[in-house]
């Protein structure tokens, strides 16, 4: 009567498995094609670390829908899902933040990619000024001060 | 499945090798759709501090691919924007999240009594009136910021100068009447009503029937956009600000207070002692939402040389003509200026008000 849940096996790049339900799986749509195209019990993925797999298994673990016998939907209301992701987020550190970037693009999970997105949005937001901006990303500037004069006097109003 | 299951699982399996030699990502290394996505997420008044940063960062902000990512994301909403009568030149901001932020400023001579209407992502300036040589000249020209790029532009002059007139858009053209000097014109000439059509950047007579003044017939005066002008005995030619809540329901702000009224019949809102114990109202404007005007007011503090610009929203419902209920949903200090501004006339301090739709 009940149904045998499916699990599958992730391996990383540094040969971490991580064993998950099929439906968690299911919420890349590259590792869904996979498991589609594929039946195997374990799949690698070379592109993605350990470390950041993990993360992704903890946020795939968390959006799934699971609909268990009943039809009941468990899924996380969304304002709680929302807390979730908000403290999922938080101090996650920038590196980080790109490396998971990469993994979500990779595997195709659209909503970790825009909520990774979101954090370097709110990270730049928060700084204070070009410089903190440039000391944050990591990003020379290749403006002479004449240039940077010039581009800050089209933008004047914005620095009272 | 918890992170410390997970991390169990990842202790029980030892991994064999360390994290690959790749070179650690940067923000400008990733796909350019991801930058994009990003970029897309930053409010648009921080986008003059980003093109500070680098000339690439500066491209990519020009780059219709942002724009396209905004489309996909940005969920345009109407915002309030005021325009504050601040020292040495009047300044537009926008409420957002209960906070004032200025955007860009006006880059031409600021004219008085100018008219503003607002469509879509833009608000024109219409007229006004410029003193030339200490004589008053009322003036032919209208301005146009759009706020999905926040550039202001000049637009060709309209057929009559014209000050405080009244300015409506209908089906994407932006009509205007009055305000002309009525020596010269009477006003069934169809002159003195005008059409801009944004299509063919043009100025045309019209006598559109369906564009009239609104009036309030109980008293004497007239009317501009979100104020009203009254010079009847009771209201001794005041400038008042002025929102119509629905059909032929407007709000004033008359003596400190915020008044409701229709065309025969005017009576004090109740129910905002929480706010008016201690302040006297200058302005109301829309709020954007159903059935809720936002009035404002200002703080000062000499001592500091401090002045802090409050504002709350009300929600209002009209029981009959004697008795208006206002509810504060809200009330905040939306920005705090860092001089005194101490006078006794604030009827002038909020120039302007228009709900205008864009991204954030």
């Amino acid at each position: 009567m009940e149904n045998e849940k499916k699990m599958i096996t992730l391996k990383s790049s540094d040969d971490v498995t991580f064993e998950v339900e099929e439906a968690v799986v299911l919420e890349s749509q590259f590792l869904s094609h996979l498991v589609q195209d594929c039946p195997a019990p374990e799949h690698k993925i070379k592109e993605v670390t350990g470390k950041i797999l993990s993360k992704v298994v903890e946020y795939c673990e968390k959006h799934v829908v699971v609909v268990v016998d009943g039809g009941d939907s468990s899924s996380s209301s969304g304002d709680d899902l929302k807390k979730w992701d908000d403290k999922f987020i938080k101090e996650m550190d920038l590196s980080t933040v790109y490396d998971l970037i990469a993994a979500a693009n990779y595997l195709n999970i659209q909503a970790l990619l825009d909520l990774m997105c979101q954090r370097v949005a709110d990270v730049i937001t928060a700084c204070k000024d070009h410089k903190e901006i440039r000391e944050t990303l990591g990003i020379v500037s290749d403006y002479t001060a004449e240039e940077e004069a010039e581009v800050l006097k089209e933008n004047e109003w914005a620095f009272d | 499945m918890s992170l410390e299951e997970n991390q169990n699982r990842m202790k029980k399996k030892k991994s064999s090798s360390s994290s690959p030699e790749s070179p650690p990502l940067s923000f400008l290394s990733l796909p350019h759709d991801i930058v994009f996505n990003t970029l897309a997420r930053i409010p648009r008044t921080s986008y003059p501090i980003l093109s500070l940063v680098s000339k690439s960062f500066r491209s990519l902000l020009a780059s219709p691919g942002l724009e396209a990512a905004r489309s996909l994301i940005g969920r345009p909403e109407k915002y309030l924007h005021v325009c504050l009568n601040l020292n040495p030149n009047p300044r537009w901001f926008i409420l957002s999240q209960r906070e004032l932020i200025p955007t860009s400023s006006f880059p031409y001579k600021h004219l008085n009594s100018s008219s503003v209407v607002s469509t879509g992502s833009e608000t024109y300036v219409v007229g006004g009136e410029l003193v030339v040589n200490g004589r008053e000249e009322t003036s032919k020209r209208v301005f146009l910021i759009d706020f999905k790029t926040h550039q202001w532009r000049e637009l060709p002059n309209m057929r009559l100068s014209r000050r405080e007139a009244v300015v409506k858009v209908m089906d994407g053209k932006i009509y205007v009447t009055g305000g002309s000097s009525k020596r010269k014109y009477s006003t069934k000439d169809d002159n003195y009503r005008e059409v801009y059509d944004p299509n063919t950047l043009t100025w045309e007579p019209t006598s559109a029937k369906t564009f009239h003044l609104p009036n309030l017939k109980s008293q004497k005066g007239y009317y501009s956009s979100n104020t009203c002008f009254l010079d009847s005995n009771s209201f001794s030619s005041t400038r008042l600000s002025m929102v119509e809540l629905e059909k032929k329901v407007w709000f004033v702000i008359r003596d400190g207070e915020l008044r409701c009224g229709g065309l025969s019949w005017w009576t004090t809102v109740q129910g905002l002692g929480a706010i008016l114990s201690s302040n006297d109202l200058i302005y109301v404007t829309k709020s954007g939402q159903d059935k809720r005007v936002i009035v404002w007011w200002k703080t000062s503090y000499a001592e500091e040389c401090e002045t802090e610009i409050w504002c709350a929203q009300i929600l209002i419902g009209i029981w009959d003509q004697k008795t208006v209920y206002g509810f504060i949903e809200w009330s905040e200090n939306v920005f705090t200026l860092q001089e005194c501004h101490d006078s006794n006339d604030d009827s002038e301090f909020i120039l302007h008000s228009a709900l205008v739709t864009h991204d954030y």
